[in-house]
């Protein structure tokens, strides 16, 4: 930890141009977050395009502020609508909508944005202090490691997301193969191209990511015609009442910290750390039968469990270029896009950037505690918009957003053929998530699988001969085996939540 | 028998089978012996493996009686049936992309937008083509304008530049 160095990070980032594009992602977050059928992912991914020949400490800092704002943005269509904004916000709609009922909204949302800040800040706080530690033992990684680490990183992210591991795995695989495209890393031998240049350098990044998170929602949104109601309520509050906190307090701290691990751990995402943080809220409590009926501490653990979950994944995003969830897989993109490769040799070559990443996280937690307060009113109103015009607009800053880059419409048919393939594989329960993370990924674990080969002289037993290896792919063999076990556990309680949805 | 699990199961089947037949022309590495057609291969591999898993489980699964819908699904020509929506949905966007060069960003968003309005249900006229307009107006001015990116003029050219 070297506090100098953040200490002169925050004057990066105090500077009018940084502080604006933090604010201007923070509340195209909060709207996104807010709206339904719009994902924190599907955010980031539509603003990446906004991101071309920015420098990276803007760039990133307006994606940070979009992330951190998403997060929080979901509790308000989870209290006003009883429909979570994103799927963090599921365990939100638990305690926040039967508040809203009885005419306490501006309650409930007050202890969201409070308690999303808490969450935020600490997830940030930990990441600050965390990261540096874990990338200086992932400094002594050679290629046996990386190849591990990549292997891990999919095995996690396979076994948690999905109803079916066996769809879980083949959509890493189909991610996996995904990423053979293009020309080989070693020899430059072109596999997979069909004769097309412009499969090259592989199946363009920003494309596949706009077709597979935001064209394939908008197809499935169409199709629906109902449209949404909101309680009648009036949004009085900004900040929520000493009281409130006063009961809060401990739920806020143990929300962070249980947010910011399962954040940490890759694949776990925002709505599986709410519902622990829910569950274990519920279960040391003194009145646990008040919950379920409005509850001000179950909007309160859930809401900072998933906001710290931001802080959390982002550490070993930043510390080994393996993100925790699929919003940071595609905040990985973002980062490759800049030129910049996390790992740990971002800590080595580029220390500055990783220091403003910091500061611009912590800077943004502060911007959504204020923007999400001032703009309360105007947030609960947008949730309104009707789908008949978001839809359209989506469409056309996809399609701008996948041609611009390189102006070409070949981008743009990768993008729409990606849609129609993620609307297909989302109706029959096969996850996106894998397929982001795979093509990520999987030139890590080839290239460092092929090079550790040729190293050996083609000897495989090469794998084996380093420990902190083998303990990956133990713990990627084991996470497998586990889910298995545990999946059908995960899967209820979220069912249990997002069934509340359809009604 | 689970139709659409079988189906995808089918479909992976091609595409691995498909991988591992074009992958068996890539050249051999003479020197390293792991060439880059041993990735692929593994992959290929392995995912034909799980889609005929997957075909297999589908074959043996009960069939579960069909959720009733509510209300229940509309068919036929109509735009009252959302999977036809979905599927002109895709056939306007490969529409705006073919005009897209030729007529312009700026001609070509708002028509795209006023129509998929339409197709969505909006009824309103002046409210369409406005914000059509002012969607379209907000797009330009931060792609051309602000992050100086390049989107296409077609027939405006003379009139923007």
């Amino acid at each position: 930890m070297d506090f100098a160095l953040l200490y002169h990070s925050f004057g990066n980032v105090f500077v009018p141009s940084v502080m604006l594009v933090i604010a201007f992602g923070v509340a195209i977050g909060i709207t996104i977050g807010a709206l339904p059928g719009l994902t924190a992912t599907m955010g980031v991914a539509l603003l990446v395009p906004l991101t071309f020949g920015r420098p990276p400490l803007e760039s990133l800092s307006m994606l940070l502020g979009l992330f951190c704002g998403a997060m929080y943005g979901g509790s308000i269509s989870a209290i006003l609508v009883r429909t979570p904004g994103t799927p963090a916000a599921a365990a939100t709609v638990l305690e926040g909508y039967p508040l809203a009922q009885q005419g306490q909204a501006g309650r409930a949302l007050a202890m969201a944005l409070f308690a999303s800040f808490c969450g935020g800040l600490s997830g940030a706080l930990i990441m600050t202090f965390m990261s540096p530690l874990i990338s200086s033992v992932a400094l002594e990684f050679s290629t046996v490691e990386y190849f591990a680490l990549a292997v891990f990183g999919l095995s996690v992210i396979v076994s948690i997301s999905g109803n079916s591991i066996l769809k879980g795995i083949m959509a890493g695989l189909f991610g996996l193969l995904l990423s053979t495209i293009g020309a080989d890393a070693i020899s430059g031998y072109p596999r997979f191209i069909f004769g097309q240049m412009d499969l090259f350098e592989g199946p363009p990044f920003i494309p596949t990511l706009i077709g597979l998170f935001a064209v394939s929602e908008v197809l499935a949104n169409v199709q629906i015609t109902k449209q949404i109601v909101r309680v009648k309520t009036v949004v009085d509050r900004y900040f929520p009442t000493w009281a409130d906190i006063k009961i809060s307090a401990v739920t806020i701290a143990r929300g962070s910290l249980i947010g910011t691990f399962i954040g940490a751990i890759p694949g776990a995402g925002g709505d599986i750390a709410a519902f622990v943080s829910y569950g274990e809220t519920k279960r040391v409590s003194k009145h646990p039968e008040k919950f379920g009926t409005g509850a001000i501490e179950g909007v309160a653990a859930a809401e900072c469990a998933n906001n710290a979950c931001s802080g959390g994944a982002m550490i070993p995003l930043l510390s080994l270029g393996v993100p925790g969830d699929a919003v940071t897989a595609v905040l990985l993109g973002a980062f490759v896009l800049q030129g910049l490769q996390p790992g740990p040799l971002l800590y080595k070559e580029h220390i500055d950037i990783v220091y403003n990443v910091f500061a611009s996280l912590i800077v943004a937690n502060f911007a959504m505690l204020i923007i999400g307060a001032l703009g309360i009113r105007l947030f609960a109103k947008v949730i309104m918009v009707k789908r008949a015009i978001l839809m359209p607009a989506i469409l056309v800053l996809s399609v701008v957003g996948s041609y611009a880059m390189r102006g070409d419409t070949f981008d743009v048919y990768v993008m729409l053929v990606f849609g129609v393939v993620g609307y297909f594989m989302q109706k029959h329960d096969f996850p996106l998530s894998p397929i982001l993370l795979a093509l990520i990924l999987g030139p890590m674990a080839e290239a460092n699988l092929r090079r550790s080969l040729v190293i050996s002289g083609g000897d495989f037993s090469i794998i084996f001969s380093r420990p902190i290896a083998v303990g990956l792919l133990i713990l990627a063999v084991g996470s497998l085996i586990a889910s298995v076990y545990n999946h059908r556990k995960i899967q209820n309680r979220l069912a249990a939540a997002s069934g509340l949805e359809g009604e | 028998m689970k139709r659409g699990d079988f189906v995808a199961g089918a479909i992976g089947v091609a595409i691995g089978g498909g991988a591992l037949f074009m992958a068996a022309d890539f050249p051999a590495d003479v020197v390293m012996k792991i060439g880059p057609a041993f990735f692929p291969d593994m992959l290929a591999g392995l995912f034909l493996i799980c889609s005929a898993a997957l075909m297999v489980s589908a074959a043996l699964a009960k069939t579960v009686p069909g959720v009733v819908e509510d209300p229940p699904p509309v068919r036929g020509l109509s735009l009252e049936n959302g999977i036809l929506r979905a599927v002109v949905t895709v056939i306007a966007v490969i529409a705006f992309v073919v005009a897209l060069r030729p007529v312009g960003f700026l001609i070509t968003s708002t028509v795209f937008l006023t129509a998929m309005m339409g197709l969505l249900g909006l009824r309103k006229p002046v409210l369409m083509v406005a914000v059509s307009l002012g969607i379209t107006a907000g797009v330009y001015i931060i792609f051309e304008k602000l992050l100086g990116l390049t989107l296409p003029a077609g027939i405006l050219e003379s009139v923007l530049y």
